[in-house]
């Protein structure tokens, strides 16, 4: 444990002595003689642009009104039912449930309970055993707040059609889980499923492999605690599917697990901080810059486990690019306290992807402070921050989809209010391009 | 031999006089860089209205005498660390990095800009901070486990095994290092490798918890199921960053009750009780944060009951 020390003045004391402070001054310092790298390239300020780009959404309440302090720890948009009208699933973590707000007809929303779930913090809509019809898995934290007892699990509602799920158990006793994906990670069109489990003191990321009839079997690729998500790509473009994972906690680093085949994955570290608070809050796949090669997009602003929830000044927004050949490279994009949720969309229609995340822990006694933000891309991945909205606050999930056959993406936020202030609380919101 | 004497003692001023004349101009030069970098460096007092007033006072009162005082290197460094202490990176790394230019053998500045940029989230940067402090300080343990987990991060595996046992060579007992070389060993597949400086490290620190749960994966790979479980039963707690005196100088210059309660908690995390109320004390020292008044009354009472509870 660091103990506190104070300076030492002796070197004050002796510059005194020698008469200093009759010297006088005069030429400036030339140049950088101390050989230190360059300035640290700035990251964009969050604050708004000199002459910002017109961007604005219309926010519209959706689903079940606010109850007490919601906590939406995660939601997506899928279309279930193949209508062409997307509807947005919810991880409810206050109900403990799997909600469903479905799009029926278009533009009117209706909630509903697809199942329960402790403490839900993922869903995937995905079609396990190719049937044609998208299946829900989804990641059971067993409870939101720390604990480092194994009550996470993974679940699978089996979608029968019309409305109807059955639930499958597929994996209990597991760290707190927090990211359940399916991929086909043996090349031989079999669904297997990527896990992300948090945990707390222990944590684990694994894959789990597909038996038949529902059941599943575990294979641990990496025991570090504060798995947040893992995404899923082929990486190294070598045609296998692999996954990437965020781990947080003390480690605040990004992996890829490369897939050797045969089951076999090679865990790999392609960036990190050693800034151990670095609060790493949400990681998502994108290719944003068009070359063929899934990029990464990465929030750090996590602040559950501080004393006092609140942003951090190193709290922001970067991606890492893929260069190929297992080589990443980091971009810091922009400072943000408190951001999570990161994705990306092509919001102004221009055929470059932009940025997008949301705020859990800004400074909300700011009215100022900004809950949902946007960076757009100027085609060449010059990304410039766009406020989009201050109020509602202490938000943690975030999704855009074109949910009106429009082609241009609405996006869907979750609030999630595990502390004070509860004045500009909201549960779902969709927001729609104003034009 | 007494004639001899005069002219001795006549050098030995002279040598003397030089000796002074070159010191003076050396310092004579380092302020007039200091006060040349005021000019440039000294940010603006950014809004302090939130900020306990002491603090705000000490901001104000080391701007105005790095601008227009007698005593602007003093006035710089005294900015730069209010600055850093209390989170303000980017105001700080524009002073340390002209406090770096004017004193270029100063390790602690290119390590203050390290965590400046660290906390900016720039790792590049932080890694050739890290590079020039360790050129300018080999012996300091701290800045070389900080440049060995910043390289082992960036993927360069080689160059942070070599830093990890140079960290080794400071500090023979040293478990992060042990855990950084048992990391790189499970990178190249090295299960066995791992496992020997894992147990290594948890014989040196039972208390090491990264090192018991990795060392229990390890275990798990190797089949040896009992060993696994043995090691995940220890492996509880908090993980405990490696010490670094010239950073943990700074919180002499920490007001931010925040930044000062973090490493109370740890410490009481930790079992570290000597170190949880100093912390707490100083959160609470202006009397305008409730919380922090009330965090360190309640603290007492635990803080007695822990340490006398075996």
């Amino acid at each position: 444990m660091p103990k506190r020390r104070l300076p030492s003045r002796h070197f004050f004391a002796f510059l005194a002595i020698c008469g200093v402070a009759g010297c006088s001054r005069s030429a400036p310092d030339a140049g950088n003689r101390s050989g230190l790298p360059p300035s640290p390239a700035a990251a964009p300020s969050t604050a708004a642009p000199s002459a910002p780009p017109v961007l604005a959404y219309e926010p519209q309440p959706i689903g079940d009104p606010v109850h007490g302090h919601p906590w939406i720890a995660y939601l997506c948009a899928a279309d279930l039912e193949g209508t062409g009208l997307p509807g947005v699933l919810v991880c409810d973590a206050q109900a403990n449930q799997l909600r469903w707000i479905r799009q029926y007809p278009k533009g009117v929303y209706t909630e509903q309970t697809i199942g329960d779930v402790l403490a839900p913090a993922h869903v995937q809509a995905y079609d396990v055993y190719h049937h044609g019809r998208l299946d829900l898995l989804v990641a059971s934290m067993g409870q939101i707040f720390p604990d480092n007892d194994r009550i996470g699990s993974v679940i699978i509602f089996e979608n029968l059609g019309g409305g109807k799920f059955r639930r499958h158990v597929i994996g209990e006793h597991l760290a707190r889980v927090t990211d359940v994906r399916g991929a086909d990670l043996l090349g031989n069109g079999v669904t297997q499923l990527v896990v992300g489990c948090f945990g707390y003191d222990q944590g684990e990321t694994l894959w789990m492999e597909n038996q038949g009839d529902w059941r599943f079997t575990g294979h641990v690729v990496n025991t570090q605690s504060g798995c947040i998500h893992t995404p899923v790509a082929d990486f190294n473009g070598d045609g296998r599917t692999t996954f990437a994972a965020v781990i947080s906690q003390e480690w605040e680093e990004v992996h890829v697990f490369d897939n050797l085949g045969g089951g076999k994955f090679h865990d790999r570290v392609i960036w990190g901080s050693t800034n151990e608070d670095y609060g790493s809050s949400g990681l998502f796949m994108a290719d944003l810059n068009g070359d063929g090669r899934p990029d990464l997009v990465y929030t750090n602003g996590d602040a559950f486990d501080y004393a006092r929830p609140g942003p951090r000044p190193w709290h922001g927004i970067q991606w890492i690019e893929n260069l190929g050949g297992g080589h990443w490279r980091f971009h810091r994009v922009g400072n943000f306290p408190g951001a999570y949720s990161p994705a990306a969309a092509d919001l102004l229609h221009n055929g470059h992807l932009d940025l997008l995340a949301v705020s859990g822990f800004n400074d909300w006694s700011n009215p100022q402070s900004v809950s949902l933000m946007v960076w757009l891309n100027d085609g060449h991945q010059h990304f410039t921050a766009v406020p989009i909205a201050h109020s509602p606050t202490h938000l943690i999930a975030l999704a855009a989809a074109d949910m009106d056959g429009s082609g241009v993406p609405s996006l869907i936020t979750g609030g999630f209010y595990a502390y004070p202030p509860y004045d500009r609380m909201s549960r779902v919101t969709l927001w729609k391009l104003k034009r | 031999m007494k004639a001899r004497h005069p002219r001795a003692l006549l050098a030995s001023i002279a040598l003397a006089l030089i000796a002074v004349g070159v010191d003076r101009y050396a310092i004579h030069r380092t302020y007039e860089r200091a006060a040349a970098a005021a000019a440039t460096a000294v940010p603006s007092v950014p809004d302090l209205s939130t900020w306990p007033a002491a603090y705000a006072a000490r901001v104000r009162a080391a701007t105005a005498v790095a601008l227009h005082g007698g005593r602007p290197f003093e006035a710089l460094q005294e900015l730069a660390r209010l600055y850093h202490a209390n989170s303000a990176y980017e105001q700080a790394e524009r002073l340390e990095r002209s406090l770096a230019a004017i004193q270029p053998k100063n390790p602690r500045w290119p390590l203050y800009l390290a965590d400046a940029a660290q906390n900016l989230g720039d790792m590049e940067a932080s890694r050739a901070f890290l590079e020039q402090t360790v050129r300018l300080s080999p012996h300091y343990a701290a800045a070389r486990l900080k440049l060995a987990d910043a390289c082992f991060k960036a993927g360069d595996l080689d160059e942070a095994s070599r830093q990890y046992q140079a960290r080794i060579d400071l500090v023979p007992d040293d478990p992060y290092a042990r855990l950084g070389l048992a990391r790189i060993a499970l990178q190249r597949e090295d299960r066995d490798g791992a496992r020997r400086y894992l147990e290594a490290a948890v014989r040196r620190d039972p208390n090491f918890v990264s090192a018991h749960n990795l060392l229990a994966e390890v275990y798990d790979q190797l089949g040896r199921r009992a060993d696994a479980e043995e090691q995940r039963s220890a492996a509880l707690g908090r993980f405990v960053e490696a010490d670094d005196p010239w950073m943990t100088e700074l919180y002499a210059w920490t007001f931010d009750p925040f930044r000062l309660v973090l490493p109370g908690v740890a410490a009481l995390q930790t079992r570290q009780f000597s170190d949880v109320l100093p912390f707490y004390r100083a959160a609470a020292r202006d009397g305008t944060n409730l919380s922090a008044s009330i965090a360190l009354a309640a603290l007492k009472h635990s803080v007695q009951a822990a340490s006398t509870d075996p």
